[in-house]
């Protein structure tokens, strides 16, 4: 077993194998020969730590016993990056609001969960395929913050960009 | 990537959307999922940051499939100094600036897919020194007059479509080679010479898919130029022939040398009443043509309707020796799938099922396929012996009866127990409403008193239902007690929507 603590100083114990699914703490554990691995989430105070690391553990637990992506992977990587394929339980998992989904992404990226990582770089990039930019911005409440100079430009790219 | 960390510094402070505390290298990987769409160029037009983090992942540009001049310009502008992969459409007409900045990209080029124009004839000259994919396709309307012989020395994987002039490429490390050649029946077969002469100049092959011939012949030797030296291809994991005639001309493959490991696979495409010939003609290359060991899996899809149903005979092999005739096919498949053509024509399903079962394969072999096309009732008859042969099958866990009445093969002369002693599942796809075989409540009502007979008095294993209908609620609606009655004779039974 494993315990982990974040940085919200809320403590989880794991089986080694869930822990395991996190690179960084598998690191993090075999270089120290530990069995504490504190703490595992970002750091900063940005985020409400205990929720998305709850949902990363939810996911960890399920892919228990799967094996890691290794480095002959690597080359795998690029072929998984187009497809949008996301598996059943994983598109469930992943239904989740865009703070819940965004703050899943981030947690994966810093413990270094790839195939977490990927499902929601999927999921985001779903979201965005056959968008307009405008529809893009409402989605995630972004702001247009071009200069003149730039919106002159990509009004001359929408000539070639809209063209079959 | 400095453009980014000094957008990053501009931020606003107060820039309230989630997606800018994505860092840009995360949000590069979800740019990679829209690399193959319009929406990665849309997705450059939503904010400053998203723009520049794009732009500044060479990466996210280096595939190009040419659609217009500006489009194709401009990737190849963003992607430097990336390796490139580069497709062209059958019937484009790429622009004269596209090819001259071609001309100076040959060093970042490491996939070309394109229609062989008198441009890449002359382009596949310049030295390349990262090509690895070369996907080549004949380009109907602008063919090549003059044909140049490029040395492609870094070039493993190439794929050409009805481009036979790429058999006298020089590519000594090509692993992956895939060859398309379609004749009609007017045109000769195709040789042979040319394609074994290329095979020899490649040793390092990994993977050969070849799909040639016409509707009446295999690939053949011009005569007086066979090949009299077998071909060596030691590393040859996977060999696939797939020829539009009905025979496959085993002696010519006999000249290659593979190992013993690679998979080989000839498809044959044939009519089902000329099974048996079709046998005949493998019995004269196969000394023993009852070893079922070397039968592994046969497959049968229909395409067309009736009489025009074609099937796929899938056979995998192991070589045994090079120069020697013995091929032995030692790779048993767990599933294997059989269409009955038609009830009334089935003398050669039976041979069939005489063959497949008359041995060991016969105990591998888990889950049969019956499909039966629109017929008059009066002609569905079950053939004599056909019980009987179902009855080698002891390891049979699951019958599916497709578009076919399942009472045929359900009731007289044998109760099921006789003929699947151990079946688990079955799967039972209705004729659609109106059919003759669309069966009628009574129908269902006495298939259910049968497997419920079957189970109690017989012990057979039957665990599961699934009914597959065009109108699965209709079919509800309409025979809902009979239907229950169904259900509670299986311990698991379903109703599915067929799904085309």
């Amino acid at each position: 077993m494993v315990l982990l603590v974040t940085s919200d100083n809320k403590n989880f114990v794991v089986d080694r194998e869930v822990a395991d699914r996190s690179v960084f703490v598998k690191n993090t554990l075999e270089a120290r020969g530990l069995s504490i691995a504190t703490p595992p989430m970002l750091n900063g105070g940005c985020f409400e730590l205990t929720s998305p690391f709850l949902q990363v553990l939810e996911y960890c637990q399920h892919h228990r016993g799967e094996p890691l992506p290794t480095t002959d992977d690597a080359n795998a990587d690029e072929n998984r990056k187009r497809t949008t394929d996301i598996g059943e339980w994983d598109r469930k998992f992943i239904t989740v609001d865009h703070e819940m989904l965004f703050e899943i992404i981030l947690a994966a990226n810093y413990l270094d969960i790839k195939p977490l990582l990927d499902v929601g770089c999927k999921t985001i990039g779903n979201m965005v395929k056959g968008k307009s930019p405008e529809e893009v911005r409402k989605l995630f409440d972004i702001v247009n913050d071009f200069t003149p100079e730039e919106e002159a430009q990509i009004k001359k790219e929408n000539e070639w960009a809209e063209d079959p | 990537m400095v453009i980014v960390i000094d957008m990053l510094r501009q931020m606003p402070s107060g820039c309230s959307s989630i997606t800018h505390r994505l860092p840009p290298e995360i949000l590069t990987k979800v740019a990679y999922h829209l690399v193959h769409d319009k929406s990665l160029v849309s997705a450059t037009h939503v904010c400053r940051y998203w723009r520049y983090t794009l732009l500044s992942s060479p990466l996210l540009w280096s595939h190009i499939e040419y659609e217009n001049e500006g489009r194709a310009l401009a990737f190849l502008e963003r992607s430097k100094p990336a390796p490139l992969s580069i497709s062209f459409g059958r019937f484009s007409t790429t622009s004269e600036m596209f090819k001259e900045s071609l001309m100076t990209i040959t060093d970042r080029l490491i996939a070309l897919r394109g229609g062989y124009t008198p441009f890449l004839d002359r382009f596949l000259t310049q030295p390349l020194p990262l090509l690895q994919d070369l996907d080549l396709f004949d380009s109907v309307t602008d063919r090549p007059k003059a044909k140049s012989t490029p040395t492609l020395p870094s070039v493993r994987s190439l794929a050409a479509r009805d481009v036979d002039y790429c058999l006298l490429f020089h590519v000594p490390n090509l692993t992956n080679f895939r060859f398309e050649l379609k004749h009609s029946s007017s045109e000769p077969a195709p040789l042979a010479d040319d394609l074994f002469a290329f095979l020899r100049s490649c040793p390092l092959l990994e993977v050969v898919f070849l799909s040639c011939g016409n509707r009446g012949m295999d690939m053949k030797f011009t005569k007086g130029k066979e090949v009299t030296d077998a071909v060596s291809l030691p590393h040859l994991r996977s060999f696939t022939h797939t020829s539009p005639s009905e025979i496959i001309d085993i002696g010519l493959f006999d000249r290659l040398l593979l190992p013993r490991t690679c998979d080989v696979e000839f498809v044959v495409k044939t009519h089902m009443w000329t099974f048996p010939k079709y046998l005949r003609s493998w019995t004269d290359v196969f000394p023993t043509p009852r070893d079922p060991s070397y039968l592994s899996d046969v497959k049968m899809v229909k395409t067309t309707a009736v009489p025009q149903i074609q099937s796929t005979i899938a056979f995998k092999a192991e070589f045994l020796s090079s120069q020697n005739t013995r091929i032995s096919f030692t790779r048993i498949s767990h599933q294997s799938g059989y269409y009955l053509m038609r009830p009334s024509n089935s003398t050669p399903f039976i041979k069939l099922l005489d063959f497949i079962g008359s041995g060991e394969i016969a105990d591998s072999i888990e889950t049969l396929r019956f499909e039966s096309y629109p017929v008059p009732l009066n002609r569905l008859t079950t053939p004599p012996d056909f019980t009987s042969e179902l009855q080698k099958f002891g390891n049979l866990e699951t019958l599916v009866l497709w578009q076919c009445d399942p009472l045929v093969f359900l009731k007289n002369p044998s109760p099921p127990r006789a003929w699947c002693p151990a079946i688990q599942k079955l799967v039972i796809c209705l004729p659609p409403p109106g059919h003759p075989l669309d069966p009628t409540e009574m129908d269902i009502l006495k298939l259910a008193r049968d497997v419920a007979v079957s189970r109690r008095l017989y012990r057979t294993p039957l665990e599961a239902i699934t009914v597959v209908s065009r109108d699965p609620e209709g079919l509800l609606r309409a025979c809902e007690r009979e239907m229950e009655e169904l259900r509670n004779s299986v311990g698991s039974m379903e109703v599915v929507e067929l799904n085309d």
